[in-house]
């Protein structure tokens, strides 16, 4: 690609300290990012205290596939449908504590489609979930009385049959 | 926790929550003070830039609106939340309000000043300042702050100086409690929550307490209407008996599948992204609209027009973010004989907003000798119908201007929104191969765009076979249901990802109607 050796590379750095070198035009798919370049604050390395290495790397493999850009219409619909598989095996990870990282890190750096995609992975995994195996995959206490507890589960009994 | 409660001098309220920062409170509360003698916002101007950058914001524009909710007592917030999402566009920050439902209130603050300081030092360590719009603040800020600094940028990069030295602030050292603002428990409940099917929601508010009281906000079921748009499963009408066949037992369902919470009795006459039409079985014809997730109903008002025996509805809805309250349509065409030229179709339409049934002053006089034949379908703001000629008969509801167009009619087929606009979708079943096919037509010239296969292993060898589509106006999602002689099963088949669910043993009619598992509230007051 001709643009991209005069595209303005950004610095970013993970919570464990490895930086990553990523063209602008990519790194402004995050509006955090983006928010930070807007103020003039991205002129040294941008530190991302709540992003590991390993997660900031499949991040940016994220935004580096969905900056790619079809050069024609018929380029498009293959692109589109590359796009969606990309997606599909993007959210197919081996460890559930990984989506989780990209969910945050997702949330953190605002990326809303990123966000969007990883969130619906989420919800895929515990839609058919019982309410203590809710409980158990995001670490939530119970802090429901028996009393309340059986009330709501009264109201919404429908949903547990 | 320590948190000072400022009272501005214009009344507003404000709160500040400094944790962990001594001194940088001290210079808050300095600050605070001197504002209350001169009431000039800097500090207000401050805080909400600094929340500004780290709430994560997508729209720029909403400062205001944040320094409003902030502003507010906890109380008041969740009324807020409507009014900031009504007036806002579509990208209105979703995590920030979010954020602000009452029991987080604090919390939220807190993390607020503490992420607030990283960006803050951050800029501080770049040397360079975010840029300033006030010139008034500007002055207001140096005046009790920093009086010999012309430039508002420096004076504030001063004062986050100072804050961090009087604070042993260190670049890599993040607050303990800094995790908290993405920890997956918040971001599950804020983010994961609204991608999720009503029957699955209802469950979840089990969680927790917390859980309980987001899932019920009106503001999440806005949310969630928006996010959650997948086809659940059809509601089936067998001789006004309404059954609902989920797409997956334990993530869909409705609380009352047979519709009795509407008090008369109904059959299903159209359905639109979570949304029924249904219409009362005697002949005054009433019609409701109803949500089955929430139980909650409208009755129409009656039409000052007679549509005919069987009226050929369309229900026009797709979720908006603009709207906090879902806005539909109601379109039924009905005809008036001319002997000369055929029928004169008017429509009539009846919108949610102004409760009330209008005819549009377009008429349509090109059907010849043909009529509107069957219910319709609502895609990309167009409602369609079949006439009886083997035609297309389209109506732009926001433009009020039809066409009429050919289409590759076939007995079983049916319009459904594939890619997001609108195509006829024809199946029939190979005995040999055990495949059933689907065809695919859109565009302009409704032209064969796919013909696609998928496998059926529930009939027996020399059966006469009917392949029998029910359309979807929500997704790619549609229903082919394969008629033998002796049983009719029902395949739910996606059109984009080609894949097949089923069989599902259909007893009775197959009048079915796709259902996405949705919270729209429905406005009955």
């Amino acid at each position: 690609m001709s643009s991209s050796s005069s595209s303005k590379m950004i610095e970013l750095r993970s919570s464990d300290g490895e930086t990553f070198h990523v063209e602008e035009t990519v790194v402004l798919q995050s509006e955090t990012i983006k928010q930070m370049i807007d103020d003039d604050c991205a002129n040294a390395a941008i530190p991302l205290p709540n992003v590991t290495s390993m997660t900031l790397a499949k991040v940016i493999e994220y935004i580096k596939k969905h900056a790619e850009k079809p050069k024609d219409d018929d380029d498009k619909k293959v692109a589109e449908e590359d796009l969606k598989k990309f997606d599909a095996e993007f959210v197919k990870v081996d460890q559930e504590s990984m989506l989780f990282d990209l969910v945050r890190a997702a949330n953190y750096l605002n990326i809303k489609s990123l966000l969007d995609l990883t969130c619906q992975a989420v919800a895929d995994s515990i839609k058919d979930l019982s309410v203590e195996e809710v409980r158990k995959k995001f670490n939530i206490q119970n802090d429901f009385t028996p009393e309340e507890e059986a009330k709501v589960r009264k109201e919404n009994a429908w949903a547990f049959d | 926790m320590e948190r000072e409660d400022e009272v501005n001098s214009d009344g507003s309220f404000e709160l500040v929550n400094m944790d962990d920062y001594d001194t940088v409170s001290e210079k808050a509360k300095k600050e605070a003070a001197a504002r209350n003698t001169d009431s000039d916002g800097s500090y207000e101007y401050l805080c909400s830039e600094v929340s500004e950058t780290l709430v994560l914001t997508e729209d720029t524009k909403s400062e205001s609106a944040k320094e409003e909710t902030g502003s507010k007592s906890p109380k008041e917030e969740d009324d807020d939340m409507g009014l900031i999402n009504d007036k806002k566009s579509d990208e209105v920050n979703l995590g920030l309000i979010s954020e602000l439902i009452p029991t987080n209130v604090e919390l939220d603050v807190g993390l607020i000043c503490d992420t607030g300081f990283n960006l803050a030092e951050k800029e501080f360590a770049d040397g360079s300042m975010s840029d300033c719009d006030s010139g008034t603040k500007e002055t207001d800020f140096e005046r009790f702050e920093f009086r010999d600094s012309s430039d508002v940028r420096v004076s504030k990069r001063l004062c986050l100086e100072a804050m961090i030295d009087q604070s042993d602030f260190d670049v890599e050292i993040f607050p303990e409690n800094f995790e908290m603002k993405t920890d997956i428990r918040d971001v599950a409940k804020n983010q994961v929550l609204r991608f999720l099917p009503a029957k699955s929601l209802a469950r979840s508010r089990l969680v927790s307490k917390k859980w309980n009281e987001w899932i019920g906000s009106p503001f999440f079921s806005h949310m969630q209407c928006q996010s959650y748009q997948n086809t659940s499963g059809f509601f089936q009408d067998d001789n006004a008996t309404v059954r609902f066949i989920s797409l997956d037992h334990k993530a869909y369902g409705v609380p009352n599948p047979s519709l009795s919470f509407v008090p008369r009795n109904v059959f299903i006459k159209a359905s639109c992204n979570g949304l029924l039409l249904c219409q009362t079985s005697a002949d005054d014809s009433e019609f409701f609209v109803c949500n089955p997730a929430n139980k909650q109903y409208l009755v129409l008002p009656p039409s000052s027009y007679y549509h005919g025996p069987s009226p050929k509805i369309v229900l026009a809805f797709e979720p908006s973010s603009l709207n906090f309250e879902p806005s539909y349509q109601v379109i039924c065409p009905f005809s008036l004989p001319d002997p000369s030229q055929g029928p004169i179709v008017y429509f009539d339409i009846f919108d949610s907003r102004t409760r009330s049934w209008r005819v549009s002053d377009t008429i349509c006089v090109d059907l010849h000798e043909s009529d509107v034949r069957s219910d319709g379908i609502f895609v990309g703001g167009v409602a369609y119908w079949e006439t009886s000629g083997g035609e297309l008969l389209g109506f732009d509801l926001k433009n009020e201007i039809y066409g009429v167009q050919s289409i590759p009619y076939s007995e079983g087929g049916a319009l459904s929104k594939v890619y997001g606009e609108l195509c006829y979708v024809r199946a029939h079943y190979n005995d040999e191969t055990k495949l059933c096919f689907v065809d695919v037509f859109s565009g302009g010239a409704m032209t064969l765009k796919e013909s696609l296969a998928f496998e059926i292993n529930c009939i027996d060898d020399g059966m006469v076979v009917n392949c029998v589509v029910v359309g979807n106006p929500c997704d790619d999602v549609i229903a082919v249901v394969v008629q033998s002689r002796w049983s009719s099963h029902l395949y739910a088949y996606s059109l984009k990802e080609k894949v097949a669910e089923g069989p599902c043993n259909l007893r009775g009619s197959v009048k079915l109607f796709p259902y996405v598992n949705s919270l729209i509230p429905i406005d009955t007051a």
